[in-house]
């Protein structure tokens, strides 16, 4: 085991170095320091030049330079970007956490929301909807991310800031999204003519009435899940997932979970004082959300039985998303007066920049920087989001349909398993096990797609350095970000090896 | 595909096609209620393919599949169109502007669209007008700038897709068939390329391909002649970074047939490697290398208006979708349809390749079926009743089919 990670590590670091040597010779051929001077009218222009050539060596050999970059690279000294003088540790720094951020929300929602469409998809094969959803697909498939971050910006966002301004009831459009939304929800759960009708009004009416409620309530001007929505979407939550994970004929596990919202509900309380007494902040939240968790796991074991763990399970889920809810309120909370500061005026939605600076130095308030923060990563998210989505739920429909044709499902059904326990235990953990292989190899290709993203949305992250030291010239950035994004592919991939022999015992790690 | 070296054609067609179906039921979870007289579904699929080489039942199946023949329609349509009205090479095309980047006064207030659409399509009567596409803000013919940028998106997705081709398909076949340390070598290659994002390496060979000229101080005629065949250039380049993924799979498909009987029987009876590579395995990997083409096609038109979009693509004079877009960024709440435009051919491009490569891992998909309508297996299933209660020497038949194809799964 331990040869085999060392025997990757060393075939990485040689990797790395290959790389970098091929890498600093193709930038130094594509990079023209000169470029500004050659066309300066400026009667010093010789010396201005011969200057210049001495700072960064030019009239040596391209190895001289690499040779020179090298050792102070492996040294820590990534060296400077020369022509502002800042060194790339102190650019670096920010950058790597601002695009981490991004890319880090966009995998996770993409994946979420891929993977469930995907299996759902996967299980209505060769229906209309299982049809839809790939056609979907492959629409976003095409879409080129430039493409849609411009047009999140030019025209949804300032769309979308003049509707916050100004709700107004589009009763059609919101009835047409309405009807859409119920023909998904008839497809995703299918059935007989008359449950399906059933569906599609409820779906529908639902939808309709949720929005027309946002709208026309002035809910916006000050929007909270409260009580009201703790109760009804905690319950309807609760519900569905022990359906789901448990199925309705498990007593304790129904019971867990109902008490762990009845728990939720209280905390939900209790924490609104919490909040008010103590500016929050994400140590807090996260050991918050593992206590919630782990006190969801202790009523499952509380409740007993004969599994234990199916009712550990699903009080946990429910513990999480009802710690996840109250979280979300308490963000809500803060939009009032995120809506009225000076510096945001009114104009939520922002296209420019990873935060506000004005707003991030004058103010302290945890909730506050939260939403100045989630405001900014919306747009960019959502473009990275709508690209990755596609290949998600492409990869997990063909993963679950692999996995539903095997021989241990026919078992499974053949000894009078309920289709649920054969999706949920047998085949979804089958079927989600190779994304453990595709999730950090996909992360990489995000970091690439993060470059358009960050350019357009003026991010300062570590493609957008990337690209303005490529404009500009400057070799130090440039190969700080070869670097880390090399070694970060690198882990990424013996990461997935790792977590790929983990999960499937049939694989061993020879070395 | 044609070819009698091909292992699948070695038995006879209704067998092999009857032993695909077989094990298609299985995967589709559809059970079939009575052996003796289910067999309206199969019947079906075996009166289609009666008589037909496995590369024709490829080809007939690509030609039903509804979205492959629509995205071929949609992007031949779309190479005509480009390349009749703006030319190729120094013939002219029939477009008034062969010069996209001529400014012409505005034609109307902004410079909007004049094209309109017939009537019964919503519009005020077919036109096409001056400028059909509108005018960009220093006045440009629209129209002819985003033909331009399409004739370019095509030519860089053909010439990228024959150079990944080429290489992937070279070296993964000798990586396949000839292993050690050939093998090896293309492995810690390949990785090199795969450890970066390819907008990055991309960006850095555009830039490089763009400042070279001055760097290296090349003649004046050189430079133009580099200028006027950036496209071409840049594919070329690209396609150098994006053969990995070709030639892995490519790798990966000759290693498992070199070790097939009909491998060895051809080596037997004589033939050279270089014969059972074309001849004998080639054929079998073709579904393979086609589907992954047309992924590494559709990637390379954004990947190319991407590289565009940021400056690092194609420079002028010739014309690229991503460049328009970065050009009128600034003037698409005034002038939407600068935006609409290229994004639209952008997606229309990526989206057809996209449909043309699905319809081909179906078609190429010996497990992959279409589904018999409901009229067919009803008329099947009537005609296997009547056959059923006539003859039952059929049924004899239909037991060595079923032993032959078990021999053959």
């Amino acid at each position: 085991m331990w040869k085999y990670v060392a025997r990757r590590t060393a075939l990485a670091l040689g990797t790395l170095f290959v790389l970098s040597l091929i890498v600093y010779l193709l930038v130094d051929i594509s990079i023209d320091p000169l470029d500004d001077l050659r066309a300066n009218p400026a009667p010093n222009r010789p010396q201005l030049i011969a200057s210049r050539v001495a700072m960064l060596e030019l009239d040596k050999s391209w190895l001289v330079r690499y040779w020179h970059w090298f050792t102070s690279f492996i040294t820590g000294d990534m060296g400077t970007a020369w022509r502002s003088g800042n060194t790339v540790s102190s650019l670096m720094g920010t950058a790597v956490a601002t695009s981490f951020s991004l890319v880090i929300a966009a995998t996770v929602i993409a994946l979420v929301l891929g993977s469930c469409v995907g299996i759902v998809s996967a299980l209505r094969q060769y229906t209309g909807f299982d049809y839809s959803i790939t056609f979907v697909s492959f629409i976003l498939y095409s879409l080129p991310v430039f493409w849609v971050a411009v047009l999140l910006k030019q025209f949804l966002a300032i769309g979308l800031n003049n509707f916050l301004a100004d709700p107004g009831l589009n009763v059609v459009g919101v009835l047409i999204f309405a009807a859409v939304f119920g023909l998904f929800w008839v497809g995703a759960i299918g059935g007989s003519g008359r449950r399906r009708a059933v569906v599609f009004l409820t779906a529908t009416a639902v939808t309709f009435g949720t929005i027309a409620f946002i709208v026309t309530t002035g809910w916006l001007d000050h929007p909270r899940i409260g009580y009201p929505g703790m109760i009804v979407f905690g319950l309807g939550m609760t519900y569905g997932i022990t359906v789901l994970m448990a199925g309705r004929g498990n007593r304790k596990a129904i019971l867990s979970a109902f008490t762990t919202w009845a728990v939720g509900i209280g905390v939900f309380y209790g924490v609104q004082w919490l909040f008010y007494y103590v500016n929050a902040g994400w140590p807090l939240i996260f050991l918050l959300l593992l206590s919630a968790i782990g006190v969801g796991c202790l009523i499952g074991w509380l409740f007993g039985g004969d599994d234990r763990a199916v009712s550990m399970r699903v009080a946990a889920v429910v513990a999480f998303l009802m710690g996840a809810m109250t979280f979300a309120d308490r963000l809500l909370q803060a939009y009032p007066s995120y809506y009225n500061n000076t510096f945001i005026d009114g104009r939520v939605i922002s296209t420019i920049g990873e935060g506000n600076i004005n707003l991030i130095v004058n103010n302290s308030d945890f909730w506050l920087l939260q939403m100045d923060r989630f405001t900014h990563l919306l747009l960019p998210t959502l473009a990275l989001v709508l690209i990755s989505f596609a290949s998600y739920t492409r990869y997990q429909r063909g993963a679950m349909l692999e996995v539903m044709n095997q021989d241990y499902i026919r078992t499974a059904r053949a000894k009078g398993l309920p289709e649920r326990v054969v999706i949920t235990r047998h085949a979804l953990r089958n079927a989600l096990m190779p994304l453990a292989a595709i999730v950090p190899v996909d992360l990489v290709t995000l970091v690439g797609g993060a470059i358009m993203t960050e350019t357009i949305f003026s991010w300062a992250g570590m493609g957008q350095l990337f690209i303005t030291s490529l404009h500009q010239a400057e070799i130090d950035p440039i190969m700080a970000y070869v670097m880390i994004t090399g070694a970060f592919t690198l882990i990424m991939a013996l990461l997935a090896d790792f977590f790929y022999a983990l999960l499937d015992p049939r694989i061993r790690v020879n070395a | 595909m044609k070819n009698n070296d091909d292992p699948l054609a070695q038995y006879p067609d209704g067998i092999r096609a009857d032993s695909m179906i077989d094990a298609d039921m299985e995967d589709d979870g559809i059970i079939v209620a009575d052996e003796s007289t289910g067999r309206g579904d199969n019947a079906i699929a075996i009166k289609e393919v009666e008589g037909l080489s496995q590369g024709q039942i490829v080809w007939r199946r690509f030609l039903r599949h509804k979205g492959a023949m629509g995205g071929l329609t949609v992007i031949l349509l779309m190479a005509a169109f480009s390349f009749s009205a703006m030319g190729i090479g120094p013939i002219s095309g029939w477009w008034k502007y062969q010069d996209p980047s001529q400014t012409h006064p505005m034609h109307n207030d902004k410079g909007e669209p004049t094209l309109s659409l017939p009537t019964w399509l919503g519009g005020e009567g077919w036109e096409f007008g001056e400028h059909p596409f509108g005018q960009s803000q220093i006045g440009s013919d629209y129209f002819a700038q985003v033909l331009a940028g399409v004739k370019t998106s095509l030519t860089v997705m053909v010439i990228l897709g024959l150079t990944v081709l080429i290489i992937g398909v070279l070296i993964g076949s000798l990586a396949g068939y000839y292993r050690g340390r050939i093998d090896l070598w293309l492995m810690r290659l390949s990785d090199l390329v795969i450890v970066l994002p390819t907008i990055v390496i991309g960006a850095v060979l555009g830039s490089l391909l763009s400042l070279a000229p001055i760097k290296l101080g090349w003649s004046i005629a050189t430079t133009q002649m580099v200028r006027s065949y950036m496209p071409v250039l840049l594919a070329i380049l690209l396609g150098l970074i994006l053969w990995p993924s070709m030639s892995r799979l490519v790798r990966g498909d000759f290693m498992s047939l070199s070790q097939r009987e009909f491998v060895d029987s051809a080596r037997v009876a004589g033939a050279s490697d270089w014969r059972i590579m074309t001849k004998h395995i080639l054929p079998n990997a073709m579904g393979v290398i086609i589907v992954n083409l047309t992924l590494i096609m559709s990637q390379s038109v954004i990947l190319e208006t991407a590289l565009s979009f940021l400056g690092f693509g194609i420079q002028a004079p010739s014309m690229s979708l991503g460049r328009l877009i970065s050009e009128n960024q600034g003037a698409f709440m005034t002038r939407p349809w600068l935006f609409w435009w290229p994004g639209l051919f952008i997606i229309l491009v990526a989206l057809s390749v996209n449909f043309i490569g699905d319809g081909l891992r179906d078609a190429f998909d010996p497990r992959g079926r279409r589904l018999p309508s409901k009229k067919e297996m009803l008329k099947a299933t009537i005609i296997g009743n009547q056959a059923n209660t006539t003859a039952a020497a059929d049924e004899i038949v239909d037991l060595s089919e079923v032993n032959v194809s078990e021999v053959d799964a």
